[in-house]
């Protein structure tokens, strides 16, 4: 057998096996992953995981932009649910500036978080079902993420690159009849949960192309760190909003599913009971939202004066140039700090260190999807190519967030 | 629902207002009786349990807070380039969790020089192999007894460590590929 | 000699002074407009108020005019200042005009800066009349411009037209909120020292018109330097931004302005305008290639041509009629050039027609301020590293050109028509051999044999030696522009060129040589590199 890419067939008269590269320009591997596999037939022997596809320099950019630009790199990290990037990330700056934000404005980190988790795993699910064969149930879910995009354009002014946060608060404030908007959503979005479980949970095809696929035990799991959907469907009960609850998530009332076996049909389900327990989070949000009040932080070093009284008065104007003008602006002291937040794939940590600059030293993402994209070859080794495909989407592996 | 067993979590811990529960001082002092002047700082900002050690406990170290102290998972590896800033330009930075315990911790390594090194944690957690193939392929930190030495998120002909503080933005590579052509004064880093 | 308290510091001043002062001395900067220690003291802007306790009373008092006395408590925080600094904010601001997108000032303005420093209390809704409108965007000079609507009404330039230049150009008419900063009946802001006035001025009413519009300031670079118009060498930062030339009205600008330093022997807080508005010449005009003349056609060439050719011609003529060989030296020219031109030309070649300048050399304006009549840097530092004055003294050189015993000239810096009249081109015609070292573009260019682009003061490190005998050091802003060199480092690479080994050959080499010859050079702050994001509050005030 010849070389193929550099790979030398392995020795012995085995007629059947190959070197393929499934990816980077695959459909199954998006985001972008290479696949380097070694077949035997349909039997996959060995693997590569190749990233780094999408590796844009986050990190180094970040590191040459003052605090508060750095919102628009870090939207672009899980990009399917960019809220909760942006959340993490100035969650851990106000940690080093000691700030909280006003009640109105946590109130609104959590609703929005959770309705950008919706959407990550409503796209998760779509994402997969359709590499099945399930094209129904992505059309579903893609148009029960439509209904929540377009409340969260109204909100943020953006559908995927949202950066709705700042340091010390939010971009917007809600708008008038926010809550009545999202609330008409609740039966809609419900009623398509409900469809895709009746389509997809009891289907023959989807359990006998997802059962018992991909699975790996707890300790495997833990060593790869997994955390988030992938780990509580292998029975592992982490949750940072419950293990180190941030803003006003100790005083909800939710669940978080857990399943046991760790296959993807486990995780498939998991994602789905998340979904609703997210809305359900919705719902107390919006009820214990204060429906008046600041959203940000009263500190005129860190939050911008409202536009109207910028372009007319000379107070508002000086105070918006001081926070915008190289030499001026804000400095957190030194010091390292690392905190994480629930993402849509888990635990997303943000290591920050600052030497009391304009510009962060160093601005550390800790990806959710990189244990488990780590955790690809041992999941795929074994089985078939045809079993790439589920286990890949079940991880939810997000280029973004992945590559960095 | 066909025979998964599908539950949900208790939630009957209490986490702190400031977002993390971390390991107390009393998991330093029993390190310290454990490794004596090998842990040569430890600090407690931003209600973080930190702790500086000599880079050669650390694998005895990282053996006994997974196997003693209940430390399950590394959470994360990260490289830093103190360039500038301090003596001990790299350092390498490890963030362990235990889910038991629901206590965090963060393990700091300073390295010297420019070539710098440390042991391997691959074996101990399978998370460590790619983190340090990162750390190698974005600041050029070594880690000895790694399994697959190699870059990770940059292509193999990158010239350089770009996360380094002396690597600047906006460098540029050489051209690769089958077309280049390397002209003398072609860029490069 | 006064003990006092500056909030819970205890510092000791000479009788008589400030209590704004003896705060500065306890490391307490207290915020000021109308203050500043060139200036007589006039207490108008009550921003500088602090708490003074003294024998058990208390009082809210301006610390520009309080003198010192032994005893005080002060505290420039604490509830009551920050109310009475809110109070002076709120009236300085209600009637300022919401200028600052296109206001100069921005990023080095004491309003904005004080706004925030002192609690940031937006008090607008309390107006209830219209804001009083004054003139805005007045040419009250060749180089100022007055936007009577954003003064503060410090009158800092006031007083600097009355006591400074003794002008008296400037004043206040009207009174209450009408108060307008204006020019005196039939005067225009047309002294010798205009834009001194607009360093003086804590807001954007006093601005540059040079600068106006031509870059925010938080983009500029500053690279401390010294003035090489007269030889007083007054201290100054050059503010530059070599990264956006996207944003010049004129291609390759690099310098946007340049300010003074302050030095108490030399130039206090001030610099003349010619020093501060001079620096056309660094960016544009520029001979940026080597030029060489071959065959009767001047054409361009490169480093390694044209050096070797240089080092050639030298060679040869110094060898075998080196009494036809004149070197003209420069006093524009840094220490550390002279020594290196000394050394080869000197030392090594062993010319004799070697010198720095020529009568013919005219004389500049002497005031009683500033400016001397020696329009060069360093004819001091010419002087004391001996290099012989007087080799073509009273226009000898061209004489010994005219009678054929002078055949050969190196000319470092002089802008030759200007130096020598129109009458001289035709002697210099006459030469074997005219090598040019220059920054600029020469208009006789086409008469040497060949041109060698030079470094300007702003794009290479030395030292000046004032009229003074003070030796003062520079340094570099930013690489020089195309190919130019600096003197030192193509002198010493002639040198190897023509295989003479002078003693000293490098930077190290020739600063201690130098160091040694000349001791006020020695034990100098060497010079920062240049250092981003300029703030007004950096130049003292």
């Amino acid at each position: 057998m010849s070389e193929f890419h550099g790979v030398p067939a392995a020795p012995g008269p085995r007629p059947a096996e190959m070197t393929l590269s499934m990816g980077p320009s695959h459909p199954t591997t998006h985001g972008i992953v290479r696949l380097k596999v070694q077949v035997q037939g349909e039997e996959i022997t060995d693997c590569d995981v190749e990233i780094g596809y999408l590796h844009r320099g986050f990190e180094k950019m970040c590191e040459n932009h003052p605090w508060n630009q750095c919102v628009v790199y870090v939207d672009r990290l899980n990009y399917v649910s960019p809220i909760i990037n942006d959340v993490g990330y100035h969650m851990a700056v106000e940690k080093l500036l000691d700030l909280e934000l006003p009640a109105r404005g946590q109130w609104m980190r959590m609703l929005t978080s959770e309705l950008m988790r919706v959407c990550d795993h409503q796209t998760c699910l779509a994402a997969s079902c359709m590499e099945l064969g399930a094209f129904t149930a992505f059309l579903y879910l893609i148009k029960g993420r439509e209904l929540i995009w377009e409340v969260l354009e109204k909100i943020c002014g953006a559908r995927v690159t949202t950066s709705y946060t700042r340091i010390g608060g939010l971009a917007y404030e809600p708008y008038d009849g926010m809550a009545e908007e999202i609330l008409a959503l609740m039966p809609d979005l419900r009623d398509i949960h409900t469809e895709i479980d009746k389509l997809m949970t009891d289907n023959r095809i989807f359990i006998d192309r997802t059962r018992g696929i991909g699975a790996l035990d707890r300790a495997t799991c833990l060593s790869y760190g997994f955390t988030g959907p992938v780990a509580r469907a292998a029975g592992i009960e982490y949750d940072v909003r419950v293990q180190h609850p941030y803003m006003f998530y100790s005083q909800l009332d939710f669940d978080v599913p857990v399943c046991s076996s760790g296959d993807c049909y486990d995780r498939y389900l998991v994602r789905l009971r998340e979904m609703e327990q997210s809305l359900r989070i919705v719902e107390q949000c919006l009820a214990r939202l204060p429906r008046s009040g600041p959203v940000c932080v009263e500190d005129a070093r860190v939050t911008l004066p409202a536009k109207e009284k910028v372009y007319t008065r000379i107070e508002p104007l000086m105070q918006h140039f001081k926070q915008h003008m190289w030499g001026h602006m804000i400095a957190p002291p030194a010091g390292s700090v690392y905190h994480a937040v629930e993402g849509g794939n888990g635990e997303l940590g943000f290591y920050l260190v600052s030497t009391g600059g304009e510009q962060p030293w160093k601005v550390r993402c800790r990806p959710p999807c990189f244990g488990m994209t780590q955790a690809l070859k041992e999941m795929i080794i074994g089985g078939t190519i045809a079993d790439v495909v589920p286990i890949f989407g079940s991880i939810n592996m997000i280029g973004g967030e992945l590559d960095r | 629902m066909s025979g998964t067993h599908e539950g949900a979590m208790a939630k009957d811990g209490t986490g702190f207002r400031d977002g993390g529960s971390w390991a107390g001082p009393e998991l330093v002092q029993a390190l310290r009786e454990r490794f004596g002047d090998g842990l040569r700082g430890e600090s407690e900002t931003f209600g973080e349990r930190e702790i500086t050690i000599r880079r050669e406990i650390l694998p005895a170290l990282a053996r006994c807070l997974r196997d003693e102290h209940g430390f399950e998972m590394l959470l994360d590896l990260c490289g830093v380039d103190h360039l500038g800033q301090r003596a001990e330009r790299f350092e390498v930075v490890y963030h362990f969790y235990g889910l038991a315990a629901n206590r965090r911790l963060r393990v700091c390594v300073p390295l010297t020089g420019e070539q710098p090194e440390l042991p391997s944690l691959a074996s101990l957690w399978k998370a460590a192999d790619w983190f340090e193939r990162e750390a190698w392929d974005l600041y050029g930190i070594r880690f000895a007894g790694h399994p697959d030495p190699r870059r990770l998120l940059l292509y193999d002909e990158f010239v350089g460590h770009p996360l380094r503080k002396d690597y600047k933005m906006k460098a540029r590579q050489p051209l690769i590929g089958p077309g280049a052509r390397q002209e003398e004064d072609a860029p490069h880093v | 000699m006064p003990k006092l308290i500056v909030d819970g510091r205890e510092v000791e001043v000479p009788t008589g002074t400030r209590l704004i002062e003896a705060c500065k001395a306890a490391g307490v900067v207290v915020p000021h407009f109308c203050y500043h220690p060139g200036l007589s003291v006039a207490g108008n802007c009550r921003m500088c108020m602090v708490e003074i306790e003294m024998g058990g009373r208390s009082r809210v008092a301006a610390s520009c005019v309080e003198p010192a006395v032994d005893g005080m408590t002060v505290r420039t925080q604490g509830a009551e200042v920050r109310d009475t600094r809110q109070g002076v904010m709120e009236f300085l601001l209600l009637n300022h005009p919401i200028d600052c997108p296109s206001c100069d000032c921005a990023g080095e303005c004491k309003l904005q800066d004080y706004y925030m420093d002192w609690g940031a209390v937006d008090t607008g809704s309390r107006r209830e009349t219209e804001p009083v409108h004054k003139p805005k965007r007045q040419e009250i000079g060749p180089h100022v411009m007055l936007d009577s609507e954003r003064c503060v009404l410090c009158t800092r330039c006031v007083r600097f037209t009355q006591e400074v230049t003794g002008t008296h150009e400037l004043g206040v008419e009207e009174r209450g909120s009408h108060s307008t900063l204006h020019l005196a009946e039939g005067k225009r802001l047309d002294n010798a020292y205009s834009g001194n006035v607009v360093d003086l001025c804590p807001v954007g009413a006093l601005t540059d018109r040079t600068f106006r519009f031509q870059r925010r300031v938080w983009f500029l670079k500053k690279a401390d330097s010294i003035c090489p118009g007269c030889s007083r060498g007054c201290n100054t930062e050059i503010h530059f931004d070599e990264k956006r030339d996207y944003k010049n009205e004129r291609s390759g600008r690099r310098v946007m302005r340049i300010k003074p330093r302050f030095n108490a022997q030399v130039n206090q807080w001030w610099l003349c305008d010619e020093g501060r508005y001079g620096f056309e010449g660094i960016d544009f005009g520029r001979l940026v290639r080597p030029l060489i003349l071959r065959h009767g056609v001047v054409s361009p060439t490169d480093g390694e041509d044209a050096l070797a050719e240089a080092a050639r011609l030298l060679d040869d003529m110094a060898r075998r009629h080196p009494e036809q060989l004149a070197v003209l030296l420069s006093p524009d020219m840094s220490c550390e050039a002279l020594l290196a031109a000394r050394s080869l030309f000197v030392d090594q070649l062993k010319l004799s027609r070697v010198d720095f300048g020529l009568s013919l050399d005219p004389a500049g304006l002497e005031d009683g301020l500033l400016r001397t009549a020696d329009r060069h840097p360093n004819r001091m530092g010419c002087e004391l590293l001996k290099l012989k004055r007087g080799a073509f003294a009273d226009g000898t050189l061209l004489d010994e050109i005219r009678e054929g015993r002078v055949k050969g000239l190196v000319c470092f810096r002089w802008d030759l028509p200007a130096l020598l009249g129109e009458q001289a081109r035709e002697l210099l015609g006459q030469l074997r051999l005219l090598i040019v070292l220059t920054p600029q573009a020469q208009a006789w260019g086409d008469l040497a044999t060949l041109q060698l682009p030079v470094a300007l003061y702003a794009e290479q490190d030395g030292t000046f030696v004032n009229f003074q005998g003070k030796a003062q050091r520079f340094h570099a802003a930013f690489p020089p522009m195309g190919e130019a060199v600096g003197e030192v480092d193509l002198l010493l690479e002639l040198g190897q060129r023509m295989g003479r080994r002078p003693a000293q050959s490098s930077h190290e080499a020739l600063r201690k040589r130098l160091e040694a010859e000349l001791p006020q050079t020695a034990g100098l702050e060497a010079p920062r590199a240049p250092e981003h994001r300029v703030s007004k509050e950096a130049a003292p005030r």
